[in-house]
């Protein structure tokens, strides 16, 4: 006699891969939009806030003094003099984008600048530029020009250097700093993720089959409650973290063009820290955390009357979710202790980001993998003892 | 004659909703289904479950199939007893209710193969049996088209097929011509007059008096609960016709007002 548990679960994913629908709303449509949708934001995002290398900034300027004119020849950066009557209508041609930059000069700059004491308490001679930051090639420009000023504001009074010679001073890796900041939100990312995957099934794996009469004819077969239980839970893990999947990698392929990086190589996910031993002990972690959201969903399932009210009293858990998952992802560091691993979904979140941060505690994953497996088994029977009460099985 | 089903001092009342205490006259917050009831079946032979919408017919089947457990008193199925033993009493019957639905994304086959491997029927006896009930019901041609798009009296036929994987001894059927068309009623009635040749025990719950009339050996009459005639019928039926006979004795226990 093949075991009823095997056959529940065949009958569930053949249910599942057999609808192209289905398949195609739950698997492959999530990932493929995140992946178009964050391409597409990264190339618009990247095409509005940066400009041509070959651009040529329109830059006017009145009174240019003989010493910016050298530096801004050394940056080889052009610009037209104009007079001051002029000032008036290049405002305009910036403000309506046509033109990126005008500076006007006081008179006699260069002797104004020598003659001026700091000590004195008199203004200091000021250089007007006006641009247009709503623009990107002016703001660029004006950042651009500004700091060539600042530049040869510094070399006119210089007393010290700091890191000045060509040695490597920032001994971080480039991408430190933001992989530290990402890998903190993965957890979260992987939360939201498999708990959409859940909410995109779920509703209608118990609810759906009580609302259509379907899961009192399962109920009159010789299989044990336990069996159906344990079946629909392990059927639906499997189900949600293909959906998962799907939407992690839409994710994890399409973040480098939506930060505008990767291009030159320096990638902000640099998995090559991690070792067999990592990617077991996240896969454990993984594998027991969708245990858990999907055991929990399963209970409202099967508490609700209809698909619809089932989807109703899932919403609110993203919320909860997203924020455990922030939490443990941000704390990980400073929560060294193992008690909070007893705590599901929050202990998912802090050892997943021990793992990438290069500090696992084997320990504490243990007792997170343990400890959710137990939520499984107490799920599992909850459900089972719901699969027995005639009040809910049979509300409709 | 050997029992092999005993129903002894079945109870069970149900909590109202308040939208349904709103319908009850008195305000009663339960309702009592089934009362007390005690009856036997004996093997091989029909047994008919009279009695008028609401009388407890359908919840009695169902606690004797264990979808629901009663309040008090105890059914004895071929040995086990639905109390204590309610997995072994679900491998030794069939049960078809018109609340029990198949999945409409899958095929009468794939269904079939299914519910028996959740009833163990081994391979070798799976295939002839299929063929047998397939050619029965004319499930045959309809094998690899989704239940969805089957007919009503289709669906029906293949809901009995499926309740009967197992080849059960006791087959317990509610209102099984409920809703159909009189070619497919036909079809189910021949089949439970099939099935009673073949020696199985058949537990049927109806109101129509023609299918009992034709079915049944013995008969057992449910008023609010209770069993107010349990007999042969042709004992029942010796001086008036059942209908007759029906109606006197509801007469008699709830009142020509509520006729």
């Amino acid at each position: 006699m093949k075991s009823n548990l095997a056959t529940i679960i065949k009958k569930e994913l053949s249910r599942f891969f057999m609808d192209r629908k289905l398949l195609l709303n739950t698997v492959l449509i999530p990932g493929l939009m995140i992946y178009i949708i964050y391409t597409l934001m990264g190339s618009v995002f990247t095409s509005l806030l940066t400009t041509d290398d070959n651009y040529v900034y329109k830059i006017s300027a009145v009174g240019m003094p003989q010493s910016i004119e050298a530096v801004l020849k050394e940056a080889d950066i052009p610009y037209k003099e104009i007079s001051e009557d002029d000032v008036m209508a290049k405002k305009d041609k910036i403000t309506d984008g046509t033109e990126d930059l005008c500076v006007v000069f006081p008179d006699n700059f260069d002797s104004a600048v020598e003659s001026y004491d700091s000590q004195s308490g008199t203004a200091a001679p000021e250089i007007q530029i006006y641009y247009n930051s709503g623009e990107t090639a002016s703001y660029e420009c004006y950042q651009t020009f500004t700091s060539l000023l600042d530049a040869y504001e510094n070399s006119m009074i210089n007393k010290f250097d700091i890191n000045s010679s060509d040695k490597t001073f920032d001994l971080a890796d480039g991408s430190d700093l933001m992989s530290r900041m990402m890998f903190a939100l993965i957890p979260m990312l992987f939360l939201t993720l498999l708990f959409s995957g859940c909410c995109a099934i779920a509703p209608d794996f118990i609810a759906g089959e009580k609302e259509r009469g379907t899961v009192a004819t399962l109920l009159v077969t010789p299989m044990k409650r336990s069996s159906l239980a344990f079946g629909k839970i392990i059927s639906m893990s499997i189900m949600a973290l293909l959906s998962g999947l799907s939407s992690f990698l839409g994710v994890m392929l399409s973040l480098p063009k939506l930060a505008n990086m990767g291009e030159n190589g320096n990638s902000m996910f640099d998995f090559s820290g991690l070792g067999t031993l990592e990617y077991v002990l996240l896969l454990l972690l993984v594998l027991s955390v969708v245990l858990v959201l999907v055991s929990v969903l399963s209970l409202i399932s099967a508490q609700a009357k209809t698909v619809k009210e089932a989807g109703t009293a899932m919403g609110p858990l993203n919320i909860i979710i997203m924020v455990v998952g922030i939490a443990g992802g941000y704390m990980a560091a400073a929560d060294t202790g193992i008690a909070t691993s007893f705590i599901p979904l929050y202990n998912f979140a802090k050892n997943m980001t021990c793992i990438f941060a290069g500090t696992p505690d084997v320990l504490a994953i243990t007792v997170t993998v343990v400890s959710n497996l137990v939520y499984t088994a107490v799920c599992t029977w909850g459900l089972t003892r719901m699969f027995n009460s005639e009040r809910l099985m049979f509300s409709n | 004659m050997e029992t092999i089903l005993s129903v002894q001092n079945l109870q069970k009342t149900f909590k109202l909703s308040k939208k349904q205490q709103k319908l009850e006259k008195d305000h009663k917050t339960t309702k009592v289904a089934v009362a007390g009831l005690d009856f036997e079946a004996y093997k091989g032979e029909v047994f008919a479950l009279l009695g008028p919408n609401g009388a407890g017919k359908t919840t009695t089947l169902r606690m004797i199939s264990t979808l629901i457990k009663p309040d008090a008193g105890d059914c004895i199925v071929d040995g086990s007893s639905i109390v204590s033993a309610p997995e072994s009493v679900r491998s030794k019957i069939g049960f078809l209710t018109s609340e029990l639905k198949l999945e409409d994304f899958f095929t009468p086959n794939y269904l079939y193969d299914f519910f028996s491997d959740l009833h163990g029927v081994p391979e070798s006896e799976r295939m002839a049996r299929k063929e047998k009930l397939f050619q029965t019901f004319g499930i045959d041609q309809f094998a690899e088209v989704k239940v969805s798009n089957l007919s009503t009296g289709m669906k029906q036929k293949v809901s009995i097929a499926i309740s009967l994987v197992h080849n059960p001894d006791i087959i317990i059927f509610d209102e099984p011509t409920n809703g159909l068309d009189v070619i497919t009623a036909k079809t189910v009635t021949d089949f439970l007059v099939s099935l009673k040749n073949e020696g199985k025990t058949v537990i049927v719950s109806t109101h129509i008096f023609s299918l009992v009339e034709k079915l049944a050996d013995r008969v057992g009459i449910i008023i609010n609960g209770k069993m107010v005639c349990c007999d042969s019928l042709a004992n029942i039926t010796a001086e008036k016709c059942l209908e007759d006979v029906f109606f006197d004795i509801y007469v008699e226990e709830v009142g020509t007002d509520e006729k």
